[in-house]
């Protein structure tokens, strides 16, 4: 792989937490913050700091309300999130292809 | 980066994909809990019926008309609330429910009232109309089960125009279980396969 191949990984989905993050909202219409991180298996701490990188970039949104007396964290993938993760998955995809071409695994 | 983790992002894309999937699938309950409460409802009328107390029989077909919507509330409540996420194709079979829930309450319960047409061509066009909603949301969930189910209201209605009396509620209560109970415990089996198969 070059450097160039490297280089257009998108750096703000290139980390596994971010990657499952961006992965659950793609395959839903939106989650709670406790169903994400039940289902990424992370710690609160983890998933408040990476889902907001995610928001600074404008891939997710996450709005906060209330059920009865509790409080609840919705999040939802952007357009512009969706663009990127579709992007990133197809860059992938070329990567394997590329790799199982040469190389054998 | 190395194919190495290359595959173990694939392997996270795979994983979070399939975890919110079998989160997100559709259980079936939701229509067994409908087709068992129209059932009973229905039976209900039968016995009005046998019991000449044909003045309750329309409050009786309201009770099941709100009961059903508010069973479907309740049901996107839960999903909403207790497991925190929701698909576009639940939501999609949401909007579809209210977008033939409101037409039918118009059809049961205003133009039989202005004797626009009587009351026994309810029968007929509800079904019709409960059969457009179970195809769309068969195709949206991807069960030929409960697409196919369709054909029962849709036939069922149709055939109800022909005949009359007991007769029309044993078909009824026929439709109900071919066209909601019994695809509802088919996708229940399905997405329990599912379950099972992705935890082992």
């Amino acid at each position: 792989m070059n450097l160039s191949t490297i280089r257009e990984l998108d750096p703000i989905i290139h980390a596994p937490i971010r990657l499952a993050i961006l992965s659950v909202l793609m395959a839903s219409d939106g989650a709670t913050f406790g169903f994400l991180r039940d289902a990424i298996e992370t710690s609160d701490g983890n998933l408040s700091t990476h889902l907001t990188k995610l928001e600074v970039a404008g891939y997710v949104t996450i709005n906060k309300s209330f059920v009865g007396k509790k409080p609840q964290t919705i999040c939802a993938i952007t357009e512009l999130g969706r663009k990127s993760y579709l992007n990133y998955f197809n860059r992938l995809e070329e990567i394997v292809q590329n790799k199982g071409a040469n190389t054998p695994i | 980066m190395n194919m190495q983790q290359t595959q173990q992002e694939i392997k996270i894309i795979k994983d979070m994909i399939a975890k919110t999937r079998r989160e997100t699938a559709e259980s079936g309950n939701f229509f067994v809990a409908i087709g068992i409460f129209s059932m009973l409802m229905i039976l209900m009328i039968g016995l009005l019926q046998k019991a000449h107390s044909s003045r309750w029989i329309i409050p009786a077909l309201l009770v099941m008309v709100l009961g059903n919507m508010l069973i479907g509330f309740l049901f996107v409540k839960k999903a909403t609330e207790k497991k925190g996420v929701w698909s576009y194709p639940k939501k999609i079979c949401a909007s579809i429910w209210i977008a033939c829930g409101i037409p039918s309450l118009i059809l049961i319960f205003v133009f039989p009232v202005y004797a626009i047409y009587p009351w026994s061509l309810v029968v007929v066009l509800t079904p019709l109309l409960m059969g457009m909603a179970v195809f769309a949301c068969g195709v949206i969930l991807e069960s030929n089960l409960l697409a196919g189910s369709a054909f029962f209201w849709w036939i069922g209605g149709s055939a109800m125009a022909f005949i009359h009396g007991n007769m029309r509620l044993w078909v009824m209560m026929f439709i109900v279980l071919c066209g909601w109970i019994l695809p509802g415990f088919a996708l229940n089996r399905q997405v329990k396969k599912m379950r099972n198969t992705n935890e082992s």
